[in-house]
């Protein structure tokens, strides 16, 4: 079916979502401007530097290079669904522990890489972090709290786990 | 990174962010696909979509049509007999890993029955770009868009890969060492998709590495060398591939340099032999300047090395 | 204003509170430029220019104004139709007059210099619209670098001027020539900071809203200046200071990028005024790296002279700043400035020359990155003591320790007026050997090179000047602070200060060193910024100047209001302590009783518990012996580092990194660390990979992120900092933080390195310490790589 405009269904947190949308719309400003999910942000739209990184289907990506088109029928998560500023997820909570975050900016893009790595690696190492980290831009913080939290956040999870 | 190219044409007279207009369509059969491809010359298939839209949106590529083979499927991992070989591995039968065009790369480097069955594609698709893009990016993106500095290109030149392309009249299969004709430009027509790659299975003295140079991990390699090997029952190299991207317009087979240097037939690799394998991957990689013929002359060494350690440790699992 | 020492402000001041901003931004909660939706909201894209150099002879905008979507196209030419001004520098002699227009009208002088803009319904839209612009252009020839631009015969950006040079001045010491001839030994060398951009993640941008019936502009930007943002733009868009308003919301980092006030920001404010509607423009990365605020760029001829023991006697340079096309409010000659007067570092050089030089060529503007001319200063610096060192076979830690300022007196006065206030450095020095273990990595370095591997030790002494102060034109961009600070009727306090939080966390900081002031807990504290409605007037976030500043105005205000706490209290029958914590049921109730019980004040106590303040500390300006004093304190930091480097590759791995910080009073240490290690990852990421190139035609060659490779996770070392602090006479007791460690970076990089490649007789002049660069040093001395050694050593940290 060719078409200058189709209409998307997809779960965006949790909740099902219906819109119409140009082909050339991409998930990041679907996002953004359609359903004013503003964490997940624009660093440079050209899949460079991370801080669009969501969930589709439980796996990280870049936002801005997914098609909403493209998109419809699956299921979005982004920073706002993992926890609030009373509430943080654990991630979060260990990136603010440590101070894994100046700015802000590239810290929703960190944040669904670091729940992305400890859905497939349960209590990462300091490279594993680094590693997965490498495909997100820091500009501030010279990225020592970050890794900090996440090998953290891993190996907490880990010990709670062995307890339960 | 997914790699754009972005060094032989890059964005100056305008800024822009936004992808330009464009019709969509959803294929959910290759025969769609390609009817919609054959329907309009400026028309592109849209795969992962992490080298294009990039492209698309520097406006460096206009296409009025993107052809989604998302829905197509093609996301097959299997291994399978292989009568058609002839050339398998010592020992390992006459097996192939059929991979769908839309495996992504993440796939590749994670997925155990790729990581037993083509060890060398496993080890490479780590070094494609980042976790967030090895989501979405593709083994036949990778293919198609021909980027000289990509490693999954010179992986399937190196283990002799063959490809199914599906065009109009049919499909056809095609050696990968045909598929890359020059910088981004390939042997594939514009309404034809590749849907398939098949890769030799490994055997049981088998060894691999994939070895690439990079100012940043995850950035265009400036260097990188695959190889890949078997042993014998003596413990001698018996095969070897290898191949290197970023030295030329296509990768470079590097597999008659290095048996020609002597690696075939050793069955230890003493350092002058070490030596004399990255001055042959030098010698075979002069086309490229001095600077890059040292560093893939390098890796190759360090490759071999590895791959070299690798089998021999198959080997003495296998014998225990 | 008496000096606080740390005492004073104990208990709130000195804690690792968690950021205020933290959870905010960890779940998404941040409100940066682009997440205001206002109802109509239009997008600028604007069309820059793909040629270096070119006369503009027409420009066809009738295509792109057609299209459905698009609101307006506009010129320069419309734009100053309409009433815009120009931007004039306001500089005299010896800077060379300038003025420029919001849209290039006439001539384009670099790649991405802008020549129209598109209004249009959506981002997507006005991009399409631009691809409909024609501009017809004559190319003139471009002029791209130094050398080029001093060339006989060279092509002038400004024919008016008859050169490209925009500004050329020296000062000396008298003696200086004497100095250099007496000195028993001498070098000559040529060094080069090499130019790099700031490179915020979140890139700059403006929005702006037009209220035709109050004739009034507010302005949202992305800007660490927002209040001198202010006059600019109401100069510019030709309104009263009143009319204009500008927002800074939630910054996605600065580091001076965000400092100038740009055309695009005064570009937003008139399309607001033209279309009527409210518009955004969002600065893409292409337009971040090509056609915003480049850095550093010069390049030093050094003369030293010393004597046998390594003390150096006479030092001149002849420093030639890049300036790009110098459209910008203290374009690069500002930076340069500041390098001239920073060469002579920490250091007791008795005699010191400078000439500075200052040319325009046709590329983009060069103006402010964090260290903003002082990394360029202690390059050189450090790199003579090297050599210095080098070149008498003594250990480099000796040869800094014997030009290091002595401890007294204090303040020191530098030859050019300096007033140095830093704390002892020779024993800054011993505790930095220490920790680091000086004397265990050079063993390990002998080791290494038994062994064939290259590892090397790196040091530098850094002295920086905080907080600057400028005289006479330059005045406006700062010499003061305000503050506003408020015990509302509940005892929560509202704090306002002029300085803009850009990752900083000043919310968090000023909420601990107000609430040191007034004896409460931090919690009770609220921070704002960033708001020209909120506080009349304020002088922004850079220079390494937000705490001694900021935190100087909100102690002076905050002092005001404990005083009056304190009258308060005494006519209600309690006793509020001056200094050290107070009861805090005496607060609430003063606090109550101040703003809603007026009858139950003491006589001649008016209501209200608020006051205002603008604090300079005053130690900036003339000095006793001529010259000027531009820095209102010192910090200073000594850092040293061990790497191992493959001279095959080129590849540098951090072995261990240690700084020793006196930034004053540390007011929350994992603060400061974080500005430590942060700025540490930009210095790095400037030595081992990034580069703002142009080709030979003006070309950028960095104009996407694939290109202009910034550190990862992978490439920076976590550094240790030790806190050595000795209290300012500032306000607060601070000196500023926020730059040292990328001012020290490169030089100490460069310093291990070179270290380390000693073997090989490699010598390193350039803060262009990429691998490729270091592969071409090394290859020059004829040193091959083994390849059996290289394919058989420990794998490269980092390789996966």
């Amino acid at each position: 079916m060719t078409t200058m405009s189709s209409v998307v269904e997809m779960v965006v947190n949790a909740r099902p979502v219906r819109a119409e949308v140009q082909p050339r719309t991409t998930l990041l400003d679907f996002l953004r401007d359609e359903l004013g999910l503003t964490g997940t942000h624009a660093g440079c739209e050209q899949g460079a530097c991370g801080a669009c990184n969501v969930l589709l289907d439980g796996r990280v990506v870049r936002a801005c290079l997914v098609l909403t088109v493209a998109a419809s029928g699956s299921e979005v998560t982004t920073v706002e669904h993992l926890g609030t500023p009373d509430l943080l997820h654990p991630v979060q909570e260990a990136l603010w522990r440590h101070h894994g975050l100046q700015c802000g900016y590239c810290t929703p893009g960190i944040v669904m890489t670091a729940v992305d790595l400890l859905s497939r690696i349960s209590a990462p190492s300091d490279a594993q972090v680094r590693e997965a980290l490498s495909g997100n831009l820091c500009r501030c913080t010279g990225y020592a709290g970050m890794v900090a939290a996440i090998v953290e956040a891993g190996r907490t999870r880990d010990e709670q786990a062995g307890v339960e | 990174m997914c790699h754009l190219g972005l060094d032989r044409c890059r964005p100056t007279a305008r800024s822009t962010v936004k992808l330009p207009p464009f019709e969509y369509v959803r294929a959910s059969t290759t025969a769609e696909a390609v009817a919609a491809l054959a329907a309009d010359e400026d028309a592109k298939v849209l795969a992962g979509g992490q080298s294009l839209l990039p492209l698309m949106s520097l406006r460096l590529a206009h296409p009025t049509v993107l052809v989604d083979i998302g829905p197509v499927g093609l996301a097959g991992v299997e291994v399978v007999d292989d009568s058609s070989r002839r050339d398998g591995p010592l020992g390992a039968g006459a097996r192939s890993i059929r991979l769908g065009a839309l495996v992504c790369h993440r796939v590749l480097e994670s997925d155990p029955v790729v990581a037993e069955a083509v060890p060398l594609l496993a080890a490479a698709a780590r070094y494609v770009g980042h976790p967030a893009t090895r989501n979405r990016g593709t083994l036949g993106g990778s293919l198609a868009h021909a980027d000289p500095a990509a490693e999954l290109p010179a992986v399937a030149v190196a283990l002799g890969a063959t490809a199914v392309a599906v065009g109009p009249t049919g499909a056809r299969q095609l050696a990968c060492s045909t598929l890359a004709e020059g910088y981004f430009t390939t042997c594939l027509a514009p309404d034809e998709i590749l849907t398939e790659v098949r890769f030799p299975a490994a055997g049981p003295r088998h060894g691999a590495a994939w070895c690439e140079w990079a100012p940043r991990t995850g950035d265009f390699a400036e260097a990188g060398v695959g190889i890949d090997l078997d042993l014998d029952g003596g413990g001698a190299v018996a095969r070897l591939a290898a191949a290197a991207c970023s030295v030329g317009p296509i990768p470079l087979d590097l597999g008659p340099a290095l048996a020609a240097a002597g690696v075939v037939g050793a069955t230890s690799l003493p350092p002058a032999l070490l030596r004399t394998a990255a001055r042959a991957t030098e010698a075979a990689t002069s086309a490229a300047s001095a600077d890059k013929a040292e560093l893939t002359g390098l890796l190759a060494a360090r490759a071999l090395a590895i791959a070299f350690e690798g089998a021999r440790k198959r080997r003495a699992e296998a014998r225990a | 204003m008496t000096a606080l020492d740390e005492d004073r402000l104990a208990g709130a001041v000195g804690p690792r509170l968690g950021t205020r901003s933290g959870p905010r931004h960890l779940t998404g909660r941040g409100r940066y430029l682009g997440d205001h939706p206002v109802p109509d909201l239009c997008h600028v894209a604007i069309a820059r220019s793909s040629t270096a150099h070119a006369r503009i002879i027409s420009i066809d905008t009738d295509e792109a104004a057609a299209l459905p979507g698009v609101v307006a196209v506009v010129t320069g030419s419309d734009l100053e139709a309409m009433g815009a001004r120009r931007f004039d520098h306001l500089l005299g002699p010896p800077f060379r007059p300038l003025t420029w227009p919001v849209l290039a009208i006439d001539r384009v002088r670099f790649v991405g210099e802008p020549f129209a803009a598109v209004v249009a319904t959506s981002r997507a839209v006005a991009e399409d619209a631009l691809e409909a612009i024609t501009a017809e252009m004559e190319e003139l020839p471009p002029v791209v670098g130094v050398d080029a631009a001093l060339a006989p015969g060279a092509p002038l950006l400004y024919p008016e001027w008859g050169t490209n040079v925009f500004l050329s001045t020296e000062n000396a010491t008298p003696g200086l020539d004497q100095a250099m001839a007496g000195a028993p030994r001498r070098l000559t060398e040529r060094f080069e900071s090499h130019r790099v951009c700031g490179l915020p993640i979140e890139g700059h941008g403006a929005q702006a809203t037009w209220d035709p019936g109050a004739g009034r502009l507010t302005v949202l930007a992305s800007s660490q200046q927002p209040h001198q943002l202010r006059s600019v733009i109401a100069e510019i868009c030709g309104l009263d200071e009143t009319h204009v308003r500008v927002i800074s919301p939630d910054i996605g980092g600065g580091f001076g990028n965000k400092q100038h006030f740009t055309r695009e920001e005064c570009l937003i404010g008139l399309l607001a005024r033209l279309t009527n509607r409210p518009v955004r423009w969002s600065q893409d990365r292409t337009e971040a790296l090509t056609a915003s605020v480049h850095a550093r760029a010069q390049i030093h001829d050094v003369e030293a002279g010393y004597d046998t023991n390594g003390r150096v006697l006479a030092l001149k340079v002849r420093v030639l700043s890049d300036l790009g096309n110098p459209v910008l409010y203290f374009s690069g000659a500002g930076p340069a400035f500041v390098t001239v007067a920073n060469l002579t570092g920490g250091y007791t050089i008795d005699h010191i020359g400078w000439s500075l030089t200052c040319v325009a060529t046709t590329t983009c503007p060069i103006g402010a990155y964090r260290g903003f001319g002082q990394p360029e200063a202690h390059f050189t610096t450090e790199r003579v003591m090297d050599l210095i060192a080098s070149d008498l076979g003594l250990d480099p830690t000796e040869v800094r320790r014997i030009n290091l300022l002595p401890d007294s007196p204090r303040p020191w006065r530098g030859h050019g007026g300096q007033r140095i206030d830093v704390g002892p450095l020779g024993s800054q020095l011993d505790l930095l050997l220490e920790r680091f273990d000086y004397e265990s990595w050079r063993r390990e370095q002998a080791a290494a090179r038994d062994e064939g591997r290259y590892i090397g030790v790196g040091v530098s002494t850094l002295v920086q000047g905080t907080t600057p102060t400028q005289n006479d034109t330059a005045g406006r961009f700062g010499s003061l602070e305000m503050a506003a600070v408020t015990v509302l009727p509940d005892g929560r306090v509202d704090v306002r200060v002029g300085t803009k939080s850009q990752g900083q966390s000043h919310d968090t900081t000023f909420a601990q060193v107000a609430a040191g002031a007034l004896g409460i807990p931090p919690e009770l504290v609220e921070v704002r910024d960033g708001d020209t409605d909120a506080l009349a007037y304020g002088q922004g976030t850079w220079g390494s100047r937000s705490a001694v500043m900021g935190g100087g105005a909100i102690i002076k205000a905050a002092a005001a209001v404990r005083a009056k706490l304190a009258r308060v209290a005494s006519g209600l029958g309690h006793v509020l302590p001056s200094e050290g914590s107070v009861d805090l049921d005496v607060y609430h109730r003063v606090a109550e009783v101040a703003w809603w019980h007026a009858h139950l004040l003491p006589a001649g106590v008016e209501p209200g518990l608020t006051a205002s303040a603008v604090y300079t500390p005053g130690f900036t300006g003339p000095s006793p012996a001529g010259g000027a004093n531009h820095d209102e304190t010192y910090g200073s930091h000594a850092t040293a580092v061990a790497v191992e480097v493959d001279p095959a590759t080129g590849t540098v791995r951090m072995l261990s990194a240690v700084l020793v910080s006196d930034c004053g009073v540390v007011i929350n240490p994992t603060i400061v660390e974080g500005q430590h290690q942060g700025g540490f990852a930009q210095g790095l990421g400037i030595a081992f990979l990034e580069e703002c190139k142009y080709n030979d035609d003006g070309q950028p060659l960095s104009a996407t992120l694939l290109d202009y490779t910034i550190p990862t996770a992978l490439d920076v070392a976590t550094v240790q900092v030790v806190h050595r602090p000795t209290p300012s006479q500032t306000a607060g007791g601070f000196r500023g933080v926020g730059e040292a460690s990328i001012i020290a970076a490169p030089a100490v990089l460069v310093s291990a390195v070179e270290d380390a490649l000693r073997p090989l007789g490699v010598k390193l002049n350039s803060t262009r310490l990429h691998a490729a660069s270091i592969r071409a040093a090394v290859r020059a001395t004829g040193w091959k790589p083994d390849a059996a050694f290289w394919a058989l050593r420990l794998r490269v940290p980092g390789e996966l």
